[in-house]
């Protein structure tokens, strides 16, 4: 999983332009690339999933797929969303994985920005331990310099893995306390 | 002419499914022909098969199976002809034929002879086929029973075949880690080789002898792992490599052509692929690139390879068919194959479809009359995509049932010993995916028919038994679920033997063995390890087995008996639901949130209500348990787990035990509240007792909301590590709710018991036998009473202000059904109720008309003893009396009370004059005209119309509810009237049902069909009178019927 997300950094070219989808959560502006952008729909009903992480709303049922909503404000800044008229979900497209979408509090504009208006995060150093708190940090990979302020942007492949990275995480803090029960879990996982 | 390229990847997969078809077709044929060989029309069935199967070998350039399949075509024209006869050495050499016709599936480029040992047996099995159709079978039935052994000195020592037996012969799991190991070393070198190859490339084919050496030293290393393995293929391909690195190594300064380095690199692919499926890697055909590698090495000089177009032409693949011109064309066939992903994104969007009709439908509700008529449209079509999707994940049982005959074949001339096998209902219908799952259990039970079962010849004949053994596979649909029976007629089960085996085992005391019954003592070879076979043969017998197949059909949801009459067969009976991607679940709740609980990991629902029972949760060492039928139940409170992502430990135990003991203590008032519905719900602790292989255990839960089949769809697979969860589903007002994994939950909340107690309870449960259950209730003061539980489809808390009263008569609305009420002390001599306090209703499961028995107490649930006493209290509708729970009890005969008020109801209706008015029909008929026009008439003479749009959904309604006439449609889509009709006959418990066909044909032919398919009456749409007339005179001769046999037909 490392590799992959250590994969998915994203190559920046100064010559091609990218189209950003943008959205507003608790802590500003944030974009993530168009083209990994399916629908934007008003939220259907949201079933909860007991033991998911908090980065995880739960499932909604879009036109007969099922769809994991994931609660953006949760993953960027460790604050559940609230959900209000102007929430809506972005759903992503399937080649990120299983068919899954995040929440905005509300969408904003389509912009187009060029890579070399984006300055790239450094990547830092990344090993196991710090593996769901990093990945959290990863996921924004560069700021964006819009003429009205600047926008985070997401990549979208990095925010399965954070679930996943999170979700093992958790696995792990239970097998120091509880010992085989745990172990138990994280076999059958594998 | 036109050069075909490597024929793509869709038309080899293509080519493959048509292969396996057509080698099915022949392997049954031969089989059949071998019993009997005067079959001309199955000897026809088999040339086609050959023909096909040549014709689509020619196209996609698959010489050598061309040549078999024209070869065994010759032989079947020769047969068709009377020629030759196909007498059993024929026959094998044929069917050797269809297995190499199997392993051929890589394409070979010429006739032209290779070395390889795989040609050789080509030629054998050719010349021997030859020879068959000479027939020449006699000299061949000797050959047939030695394998051809001579192979030329090139190939490895071990003749083999397949890679596969060979590495089994050696087969230990040393060599098993070692041969991985290999297959890493492998790849390594031939990965470090194509490295190597692409920088030679680009030197321009300027080289140095270090290049050549370590090229040389990667393939020897990897030709000599293969050659211990005996992965023949892959040794053969390095040998070839090595020899012309060899020959390079020894000409320094000639410089390599990159169509050496391509056919180099070729090998060199080809062998990544085989080295990555090194089991199977023997059955692959690499003569052609020998023959290309070979060629570079020995008949051209490598410096002859300067002339690149030269080279270049020799190197496309060529293919011979492309030299054919006149190809046969591949036979049409009118089906198309599907991936199952679409197919269930199909599913999944019809499913949508329905809601998105709903939705339509609700929101128009009035005022809109004229969209009414387009939307009844669209619910229609909408039902019947759905019926059609459906059906497209559905295969016909016989294409599983089609590999048996070759294996009861070879098993029978194993074991020396003659055995038939007779397929029936090959046509019955089951999901690709239960299909699949089938296929363990079933070849595990015929195996082990043709080695326990059935008996030698002579032992056969000693007991005056036909020669022959039978062994009969038969599939049938019984509503919902697919029944599947084998069937010998071989020895049956040596009851002594099970006994003895159990009490050495020491799983059963010769006293409990005394009193088993004979399904207690059948159920016991299901048990793992036990195997009363005398020894342990190649077949089967080690004792591993019953128990896996007993596994194997739970967990697709089914279930599995056994019935065997020591001496003559055993009948194993197999019933598994139609699909896996519908499950049956129940439903319940949980903070506002519905979950979903497979039923097939569900043993029963238990209300503790602290005034309906005595039994409540009790806690010690901070569990919690629940005494049921003295076996202790753990039990879950599934909030609790819900609230807590991490595994319970003691301290959590101890929290919740210490939450709920509080609670408990906190509500006994509740006794003494009025009786209405919602107070009793809320005191009552429900939970759902489950079983997660041995465990059991009890989920507590807030609701329990229906029963419901489901669509399964998978959890996202990031959410793979959360084991509470088996997958998800779509409800019916489109919500998402989580499917629960019994397993994962009991892991959770760390249910320990240990294993084999549980194991003694799981099993005690069982051999209980669920019939003899019953439950027990109290109705006056004085008696207590019981009531078998396989009887009672539910219980009801009846409100006492809502029972209205009709002259003698009582009646309440369950469900919005008036439901009649059966006061025992008015049938029996028994003590009244004293009309206050609790009145509970049992409905029974069989009832021509709505009815319920009422009692004041619900007290438990108990076994009856086998013998209940007769002679103490004899009346109609009691089976006996018994001591239980330290009260004489009396139990009910439900069927014979439940009939009893149904005579005396039709005494009070005939007074009324209306004698069939409330009569009940079953209006089968798929077109929505039809429906409204038939049902409106019926409905004006009175008649309670129920409508079903095709047979299946009748049948899937005539199991939850009676009716006293069924009119069906022929033509319908999903099941016509005929097999409706038929289905309806073959179940015992309607046949007495009036059936009558009502269609637009009017032809003397369908009359006859009707007839044979058990309609009592046939009518050409659509004649009001006569269609009111023809119902009332089967009503009436109906009641006639059922007056003359009072309390018949039921029992």
């Amino acid at each position: 999983m490392i590799e992959e997300i250590k994969s998915s950094v994203v190559e920046l070219n100064s010559a091609t332009a990218r189209t950003y989808c943008t959205f507003h959560l608790q802590n500003g502006l944030y974009g993530i690339d168009a083209l990994a952008v399916k629908e934007i729909t008003v939220l259907p009903c949201i079933t909860p999933i007991p033991h998911a992480p908090p980065e995880v709303r739960g499932y909604v049922n879009l036109r007969g797929q099922i769809v994991l909503v994931l609660d953006s404000n949760q993953i960027v800044s460790g604050i559940s969303s609230t959900l209000g008229p102007d929430s809506r979900l972005i759903v992503c497209r399937a080649h990120l994985g299983d068919p899954f979408g995040i929440l905005a509090d509300g969408i904003g504009d389509i912009w187009e920005l060029n890579d070399d208006k984006i300055e790239k995060y450094e990547v830092g150093a990344f090993t196991e331990e710090t593996a769901a708190c990093f990945s959290r940090e990863e996921l924004i990979f560069g700021m964006g310099k819009l003429e009205g302020g600047l926008l985070a942007i997401l990549d979208a492949r990095r925010l399965l893995p954070i679930i996943e990275a999170v979700i093992e995480h958790n696995f792990k803090k239970t097998y120091h306390r509880t010992g085989s029960l745990a172990l138990e879990n994280r076999h059958e996982k594998s | 002419m036109v050069e075909k390229s490597q024929p793509d990847s869709a038309l080899l997969e293509l080519f493959r499914a048509e292969l396996e078809t057509h080698a099915e077709t022949l392997n049954a044929g031969l089989i059949s022909l071998e019993k009997d060989p005067n079959q001309p029309k199955c000897v026809e069935g088999l040339m086609r098969a050959a023909h096909s199967i040549k014709g689509a070998a020619k196209i996609v350039g698959f010489e050598a199976t061309v040549k078999v399949a024209h070869l065994m075509e010759d032989c079947f024209v020769a047969a068709q002809a009377g020629q030759i006869r196909l007498e059993s050495g024929a026959v094998d050499a044929l069917l050797q034929g269809v297995d190499a016709l199997g392993r051929l599936t890589t394409p070979a480029e010429s006739s032209a002879k290779g070395d390889s040992a795989e040609e050789i047996q080509l030629d054998q099995l050719l010349s021997r086929i030859s020879a068959v159709r000479q027939g020449q079978s006699q000299s061949i039935e000797i050959s047939a029973t030695r394998p051809p052994e001579s192979l030329p000195e090139t190939s490895p020592p071990d003749p083999l075949p397949h890679t596969a037996e060979n590495i089994e012969k050696k087969s230990s799991r040393q060599i098993e880690v070692t041969l991985d190991e290999f297959i890493l070393e492998a790849k390594e070198h031939l990965s470090g080789m194509v490295n190597e190859l692409l920088e030679l490339e680009k030197s321009g084919g300027e080289w140095e002898p270090r290049h050549i050496d370590r090229l040389f030293r990667a393939i020897h290393s990897v030709k000599g792992g293969a050659g211990f393995f005996g992965c023949r293929v892959v040794e053969s391909l390095a040998h070839a490599l090595e020899e012309i690195f060899d020959e390079l190594r020894h000409r320094e300064g000639v410089s390599i052509e990159s169509s050496l380095i391509d056919i180099v690199l070729a090998a060199v692919d080809r062998m990544m692929v085989l080295v990555d499926d090194i089991r199977r890697s023997n059955d692959a055909d690499v003569s052609e690139l020998l023959r290309r590698i070979n060629g570079l090495g020995k008949n051209e000089p490598l410096i002859g390879l300067r002339n690149p177009s030269a080279s270049a032409s020799t190197m496309p693949v060529v293919f011979p068919a492309a030299k054919d011109a006149a190809i046969p064309t591949m036979e049409r066939s009118a089906s198309l194959r599907v991936s199952v992903s679409l197919v269930d994104r199909l599913m999944t969007l019809a499913g949508e479809l329905v809601l998105a009709r709903n939705q339509a439908l609700r929101s128009i509700d009035d005022g809109t009359e004229a969209m009414r008529p387009v939307l009844q449209k669209l619910d229609a079509v909408t039902s019947e995509l759905q019926g059609a999707v459906t059906q497209v994940r559905m295969q016909p049982v016989g294409n599983l049932f089609a590999k048996f005959p070759r294996l009861v074949r070879d098993l029978a001339r194993q074991l020396n010993k003659q055995i038939r096998l007779e397929t029936k209902g090959t046509e019955v219908e089951l999901d690709k995916g239960v299909l699949e799952l089938l296929s363990d259990p079933l070849t595990h039970l015929i195996r082990n028919g043709c080695d326990h079962g059935i008996e030698s010849a002579a032992e056969r004949q000693q007991v005056g038994k036909p020669e022959i053994g039978k062994i009969s596979l038969s599939a049938s649909q019984l509503g919902g679920q697919i029944c599947i029976e084998v069937r010998d007629d071989g020895r049956g089960l040596d009851f002594e033997r099970i006994k003895d085996k159990a009490v050495r085992s020491g799983i059963r005391t010769i006293e409990e063995l005394s009193r088993a019954t004979k399904k207690e003592l059948l159920d016991l070879i299901l048990l793992p390890g036990f195997s009363t076979a005398h020894s342990v043969s190649e077949v089967s017998g080690r004792g591993v087995g019953m128990d896996v197949v007993k596994i194997n059909i739970e967990q697709l949801g089914g279930t599995l008996e056994i019935d065997s009459l020591s001496g003559n067969g055993t009948i194993f009976s197999l019933r598994v639901p139609l699909t896996l991607a519908i499950i049956p679940c129940l439903m319940v709740a949980v903070e506002g949130q519905r979950y979903a609980i497979p039923q097939k990991d569900l043993e029963e629902l238990i209300c503790l209500h602290p005034q309906l029972t005595s039994a409540t949760v009790e806690t010690a060492d901070d569990r919690e348990f629940v005494r049921l039928r003295d076996r202790l139940l753990p039990l879950v409170r599934l909030g609790e787990v819900f609230a807590h992502p991490r595994p319970f430990n003691a301290d959590r135990q101890s929290e919740i035990a210490e939450k709920f003991r509080n609670k408990a203590i906190a509500t006994p008032d509740a006794l003494n509240k009025p009786c209405s519905e919602t107070s009793n719900v809320i005191d009552a602790t429900l939970l759902a007792a489950v079983k997660s292989g041995s465990r059991r255990f009890g989920i507590i839960v807030d609701e329990i909301l229906k029963s419901e089949e489901i669509v399964v769809k998978p959890m996202h697979s990031s959410l793979k590590p959360l084991g509470c969860y088996s997958g998800t589903t779509i409800m019916g007002d489109g919500r998402v709710a989580l499917i629960l994994n019994v397993e994962g939950i009991a892991r959770h909340a760390g249910i320990r018991f240990s294993e084999c107690l549980s194991e003694q309870n799981a099993t005690d449960g069982c051999s209980i036998g669920e019939d003899r259950l019953a439950l027990l209730f109290e109705h006056g003061p004085r008696e207590q009473f019981a009531v078998p539980l396989s009887d009672i489809r539910r219980l009801v808390i009846a409100d006492r202000c809502k029972i209205e009263r009709i002259g003698e008569r009582e009646f309440i609305s369950i469900d919005g059904v008036p439901t009649s009420i059966l006061r025992l002390d008015r049938f029996l001599r028994v003590s009244a109720e004293s009309g206050s306090g609790m009145l509970f209703l049992i409905l029974p499961k069989k009832a021509a008309q709505p009815l319920a028995i009422s009692a004041t107490a619900i007290l438990d649930v108990a076994t009856l003893p086998e013998n209940l006493a007769t002679d103490v209290f004899r009346a109609e509708g009691v089976l006996g009396t018994a001591m239980l729970r330290g009260r004489v009890t009396l139990a009910l005969d439900f069927a014979r009370l439940a009939e009893s008020a149904e005579s005396a109801d039709r005494f009070f209706a005939r007074s009324d004059g209306s004698n069939h008015s409330k009569a009940r029909i079953l209006l089968v008929e798929d077109t929505q005209f039809f429906q409204e026009l038939i049902g409106r008439h019926l409905k004006e003479a009175g008649y309670e119309i129920t409508v079903a749009v095709n047979g299946l959904e009748a049948l899937r309604l005539l199991e939850t509810q009676t009716f006293d006439l069924i009119i069906s449609d022929i033509e319908m889509p999903i099941m016509d009237g005929w097999i409706f009709a038929q289905a309806v006959r073959q179940n015992p418990s309607w046949r007495g049902m009036p059936l009558l066909a009502l269609t637009t044909i009017n032809s003397s032919e369908s009359r006859e069909k009707a007839k044979r398919c058990g309609f009592d009456g046939y009518l050409v749409k659509l004649d009001r009178d006569e269609l009111l007339s023809a119902v009332s005179e089967i009503l009436i001769l109906r009641e006639c019927v059922q007056d003359n046999s009072p309390a018949g037909g039921e029992s």
